[in-house]
């Protein structure tokens, strides 16, 4: 029986989800990490900050967590199939190698999104207690979730190159930090290349987010790296047939 | 030689990245001098030997092969992103593209270097691919040409967004969005308006400035901007004058100037801490407005002992009022009856008669009724002691002048006849300092009459009584410097009106001071303001004098007591000991159903 592209894409993501909760690393994951953004925001709300700097602190204290879970669970995404010899034995099956790139970086994602919503009592707290609104907390969540995904996808990328799992969460890490160096050199560089590689700069597209602002470019800035990154790992896993 | 033909054969793919690697050093060249003209040589020199190797060394059967076809790839693909790149550095790109480049040989410009810097990224990943690639693996140049294909739409697309800003700003009281009437005002500029901001970029202001600005250039293409770091591109600055940080400064050419040396019309303003964010939108529109906006006449009667512009005792002369009004550009000329007063009235748009002492004379009066009545614009500012009579004006508005001075038991500074203003009745001139009561401004207004109005009113007039002195006012009816309470109460008088006309569209605006003026009290208070604003809606800008300051108030988080210490533990503790608590659970139950999986087996 031929099964569609999304039947096969779910079934692969249901699959991927299972095996997160039911292992340790992402319960401590979504523990850790929410107490991290907890102390942090606690500290901008004892500082007597207006609501809006607190809130901004604490998406930004987010969107740091949320690069990390990224590269933690995305780091066995594929390498972890290739560890153990069943990415072969998955081929074998009548699945083609975006689908199920698409299956695990949507496992990834969904991971993501329940880590949005276990911490979304922080911001909540800014908005009950100091008279902010939810339109900030919705744009700095829809901010986090974007570059959550970008960062899941470079990670599904480079656990596609390689099979052991340290290593890809290095690279992926190497990555993301090389994008966000960016930003920060870019006021050395003389133009044009400032401007184009202030571009490419992960955190300069999510100051809007945490701002409160959700621009167009910032999400197509994202939603590009996420489809060049699994585009490229597809390719990545085409490629064992070229060796 | 063999050797040497085998060393090239076999590093085809590493030389190119060594050509990559020399135009990228001679790319970092500011001077085009001996060494950047000998690099480009030697890159020239090793792009040309690579595509010799390319095209005799390789073997047929090996140029069917991935790895051949992704360094051919990577080869012309390099010399058109160097096309790409001389064709838009300064030098090339001045000499071919017109002297009065536009927004779209700019656009032109910035795709140029989108595409070289993609070109060159794209060179570097089909290089490094094609070393991992087997001979035969003929699918790879083709997966990863529909890459870069990918990668250009991707970039592509990007380019889009960044031309097209278009954004949703979900904050409280939209603080980083020009209100409808601001963008209303700047859909009306029709020439090009250039804004270059001086912040750092890890200024925290500069993300705030660029938001409001983004907008602004969404309201209207014809407005663009830039950041210039003062601190890191000091010649940039230098070249525009600028040396602090936070400034913002608005340039445009005024097409119809022929003189070059006047050509461009230029306003700056500060925004120097989150405080000065309120007044950007305010600022920016005012300042793009004056800047790309038609110049106005205005006039001053001179003659009748009026306010002078200079004078020996400058703090009674209103050259600040005079410096101000040439800021925004109008153009101001004083008018005596010798110099052409009143016949050039009609070409004024706008006249200012400002505490004359002496009365017009009759032909003037008559002059000035009839511009009036024909549309005219005229700022009445009068003083008490004056022998000058505009009945003629005021009593169509049914209002009469009281010439006696107002005293104030509450005045700052010191003085019973130093009027302090707080009350302002709803007005376009008065918008902002009404409308939040907590900022109420005040206005001085040294030895003021009063205006008198009778049950009777002009119903061809709006007369807005838009000043009204303190509620401490009051009349000294027995000439002796002390209120008597029972025949002098206090009061709040009126002090300035504003009439249009609804049939002509007149606007007359007219002050029972005009003291407020003069250097002495021009920077008193909100006195400054108060003045401009009145030019503003006399000249019919009343949107802009009823854009205000940015109306959202930042709120401290209230978290204290028995609420601080049960978030702190609930979130501290409890919450991501739960988190662990279902995970620990989760997991247990797993490895029981395994356990009791594997038992079954056994």
């Amino acid at each position: 029986m031929k099964r569609s592209v999304l039947t096969v894409v779910w079934q692969i993501c249901r699959r991927e989800l299972s095996s997160y909760y039911q292992s340790a690393l992402a319960w401590f994951i979504l523990s850790i990490s929410f107490s991290l953004a907890f102390l942090w925001g606690y500290a901008y709300i004892r500082h007597e900050s207006t609501s809006f700097v607190a809130l901004q602190r604490i998406f930004y204290m987010l969107s740091g967590t949320t690069m990390i879970t990224g590269v933690l669970i995305s780091m066995r995404l594929i390498a972890e199939e290739k560890m153990q010899g069943t990415i072969e034995l998955l081929f074998t099956s009548p699945i083609n190698e975006a689908q199920l790139v698409l299956g695990k970086f949507s496992a990834a994602v969904i991971f993501l999104l329940v880590q949005a919503v276990v911490t979304l009592p922080i911001p909540l707290l800014v908005v009950i207690f100091g008279g902010s609104n939810l339109g900030h907390v919705v744009a700095g969540m829809v901010g986090v979730l974007l570059i959550g995904a970008a960062t899941a996808a470079m990670g599904t990328f480079y656990s596609a190159l390689t099979k052991i799992q340290l290593l890809a969460a290095l690279m992926t890490a190497a990555n993301l930090i090389f994008f966000l160096l960016l930003g920060f050199f870019s006021p050395y560089i003389d133009q044009p290349l400032k401007s184009v590689l202030r571009e490419f700069s992960f955190y300069v597209h999510f100051m809007d987010f945490e701002k409160g602002v959700i621009s167009l470019k910032h999400i197509v800035f994202y939603l590009s790296v996420v489809v060049f990154y699994l585009y490229a790992a597809s390719l990545a896993l085409a490629a064992r047939r070229w060796r | 030689m063999k050797a040497v033909l085998e060393f090239f054969r076999s590093r085809v793919a590493l030389l190119l990245l060594g050509v990559a690697l020399l135009l990228y050093v001679a790319s970092g060249f500011s001077e085009k001098g001996f060494a950047y003209f000998l690099l480009l040589f030697v890159a020239g020199l090793l792009y040309v030997l690579c595509g010799v190797s390319l095209y005799t060394l390789f073997a047929v059967s090996e140029r069917q092969a991935g790895a051949y076809r992704l360094i051919e790839l990577a080869y012309w693909l390099m010399l058109f992103s160097a096309v790409c790149y001389f064709l838009q550095i300064d030098p090339v790109w001045l000499k071919i593209t017109p002297e009065n480049r536009g927004q779209l040989t700019e656009r032109l410009r910035q795709i140029l270097q989108i595409l070289y810097f993609s070109g060159f990224a794209f060179v570097l990943i089909a290089l490094v691919v094609s070393v991992g690639v087997r001979l035969e693996a003929k699918e790879a140049p083709a997966a990863i040409a529909t890459l870069g294909g990918l990668l250009l739409l991707l970039v592509a697309l990007n380019y889009w967004a960044h031309i097209s800003p278009a954004s949703v700003d979900m904050t409280l009281m939209r603080r980083f969005s020009l209100s409808a009437d601001s963008r209303e005002l700047l859909r009306g500029i029709e020439s090009k308006v250039k804004v270059t901001a001086f912040y750092p970029f890890f200024s925290e202001l500069y993300r705030d400035v660029e938001l409001l600005l983004r907008d602004a250039v969404s309201a209207n293409g014809k407005i663009s901007y830039t950041f210039i770091d003062p601190l890191r591109e000091k010649n940039l600055a230098d070249e525009k004058k600028v040396d602090r940080i936070g400034t913002i400064l608005i340039e445009a050419e005024d097409p119809q100037e022929t003189d070059p040396a006047k050509k461009l019309r230029t306003s700056r303003f500060e925004i120097l801490d989150e405080e000065g964010l309120k007044r950007l939108e305010r600022e920016l529109v005012s300042n793009l407005l004056q800047v790309s906006g038609r110049k106005r006449n205005i006039y001053y009667t001179q003659g009748h002992e009026e306010k002078s512009v200079s004078g020996n005792f400058k703090e009674d002369t209103i050259s600040q009022f005079d410096e101000n009004l040439r800021a925004l550009r109008h153009q101001l000329r004083q008018l005596t009856p010798a110099e052409g007063f009143p016949a050039k009235m009609p070409q004024a748009d706008l006249v200012l008669i400002i505490g004359p002492q002496r009365d017009f004379s009759q032909a003037e009066k008559k002059a000035l009724k009839k511009y009036f009545d024909e549309g005219g614009r005229i700022l009445l500012a009068l003083d008490p002691e004056s022998a000058a009579d505009f009945s003629f004006l005021l009593e169509p508005l049914k209002v009469k002048y009281v010439r006696q001075k107002l005293h104030s038991d509450y005045s700052l500074p010191p003085g019973k006849t130093t009027l302090q203003s707080v009350n302002y009745s709803e007005h376009a001139i008065t918008a902002p300092f009404v409308k939040r009561p907590e900022e109420r401004k005040i206005t001085i207004f040294p030895g003021a009459g009063y205006f008198e109005t009778g049950t009777e009113s002009n119903p061809d007039f709006d007369v807005n009584y838009f000043l009204l002195s303190h509620f401490t006012s009051w009349i000294d009816k027995v000439p002796n410097g002390l209120r008597d309470d029972k025949v002098e109460p206090v009061s709040s008088f009126k002090i300035g009106l504003a009439a249009l006309s609804k049939k002509s569209g007149a606007r007359l605006v007219a002050v029972a001071d005009s003291d407020f003026l003069v250097n002495r009290f021009a920077d008193m208070q909100q006195n400054r303001e108060l003045a401009m604003r009145l030019v503003g809606w006399l000249t019919e800008e009343d949107k802009l004098t009823g854009i205000v300051a940015g109306k959202y108030d930042d709120e401290k988080v209230k978290l204290t007591g028995t609420k601080d210490t049960v978030v702190f533990h609930l979130f501290l503790y409890i919450y991501p000991a739960a988190l662990l608590l279902a995970g620990f659970m989760i997991v247990r139950a797993k490895r029981r159903r395994m356990s009791e999986h594997t038992r079954l087996q056994e």
